[in-house]
């Protein structure tokens, strides 16, 4: 299971430097589904380092905080289905 | 039930200390003058380089030459196409443009410049933007225009340098989307709405006698074309009609930028 996380994950971080934005949300989904992955806050962070202009969140890191609401919010469906 | 309920206040505990840590990185990122977005930036562009001549190499190798055969030639009809259309464009700025607006155009043309190549791609960004390989060090600052085509003939403005780092910048595409730009067609007012993948569209009044070809100017950009009117659509009933605008060559074909150094 270790391997399919950290596949997803590299996966997740390749995907932001060459996909459209919908495929490392879809691989960050999919982390947060199956695991506790904190670590797709950080990948989230990262897009928005990558590609976001400004700094001192201006404009809105959206994509940090749509990691952490995809984090948050399937945390129960997780927990009813993987736990 | 207990056990269920301590197991979900540790995993409350350690979200709470990741958004935390993710809130210190951006203020260590903001105060330091954005180190850490700059080395990842660094680093994307030379992973995006080394994807790129794998890609490359690998299509070279023979092994999809059959595939590879018709993809050249593909990529040659369209580059062709891309180069009239850049033609056509370009023509029509000039037919267009009246004698004030060219002694604008002279005087932008007079100012420096340095040809760039992108580094990344440009529909990995959910924002909109997307790398060029210049920076401070070269003398590209934040607000400079980034041009493609003829810049002879003032070419026409893809985006604006929006965080200009030492050896690359991030640029912000004009049709970034939902980037509003207030531009002019055959003299008609319009503001033009960004819709990503280097088109956008913005309503005209329908008196208004646009057709697909004519040159989209902004003054926002120094009096530069900004696209063309690609299709326009005239709504029964209504006040206004929409125009497509687009940019005359596709933005994946796009390798090199020219920076106009304010």
């Amino acid at each position: 299971m270790l391997y399919v996380r950290i596949s997803l994950a590299i996966a997740a971080i390749v995907s932001a430097l060459f996909f459209p934005p919908w495929v490392p949300l879809i691989l960050i989904g999919a982390l947060a589904l199956r695991f506790e992955a904190l670590e797709v806050l950080f990948i989230g962070l990262m897009m928005d380092f990558l590609w976001l202009p400004g700094a001192f969140f201006s404009p809105i890191p959206l994509f940090t905080i749509a990691a952490f609401l995809i984090l948050w919010g399937l945390e129960p469906l997780r927990r009813e289905l993987f736990v | 039930m207990m056990s269920l309920y301590r197991h979900s206040n540790k995993n409350g505990r350690r979200l709470f200390f990741a958004v935390v840590l993710v809130i210190v990185i951006f203020l260590i990122d903001g105060v330091s003058g954005g180190n850490i977005r700059e080395a990842l930036r660094l680093g994307a562009s030379y992973a995006w380089g080394a994807g790129a001549r794998a890609g490359s190499a690998l299509l070279d190798s023979g092994f999809f030459s059959t595939r590879r055969a018709l993809e050249r030639e593909n990529q040659a009809l369209r580059n062709e196409i891309a180069r009239l259309q850049m033609r056509a464009a370009d023509h029509e700025v000039i037919k267009a443009e009246n004698e004030s607006l060219r002694e604008f155009v002279r005087l932008a043309e007079s100012g420096n410049g340095i040809t760039a190549p992108i580094v990344s791609s440009f529909r990995a960004s959910p924002y909109g933007t997307f790398l060029i390989g210049a920076g401070v060090e070269d003398g590209v600052e934040d607000g400079d225009l980034v041009v493609v085509g003829d810049v002879e003939l003032g070419g026409f403005v893809v985006g604006r340098v929006e965080d200009a780092g030492g050896g690359q910048s991030l640029v912000k595409g004009i049709f970034a989307p939902g980037e509003r730009t207030e531009a002019t067609i055959q003299g008609v007012g319009i503001t033009v709405e960004g819709r990503g993948g280097g088109q956008a569209r913005a309503d005209a009044p329908r008196d208004a006698v646009i057709q697909a070809g004519d040159p989209v100017i902004s003054t926002s950009f120094g009096v530069r074309a900004i696209g063309i009117v690609g299709r326009v659509e005239e709504g029964t009933g209504g006040a206004s009609q929409r125009v497509f605008i687009q940019l005359p060559i596709p933005l994946a074909s796009l390798e090199f930028v020219y920076v106009l150094i304010q």
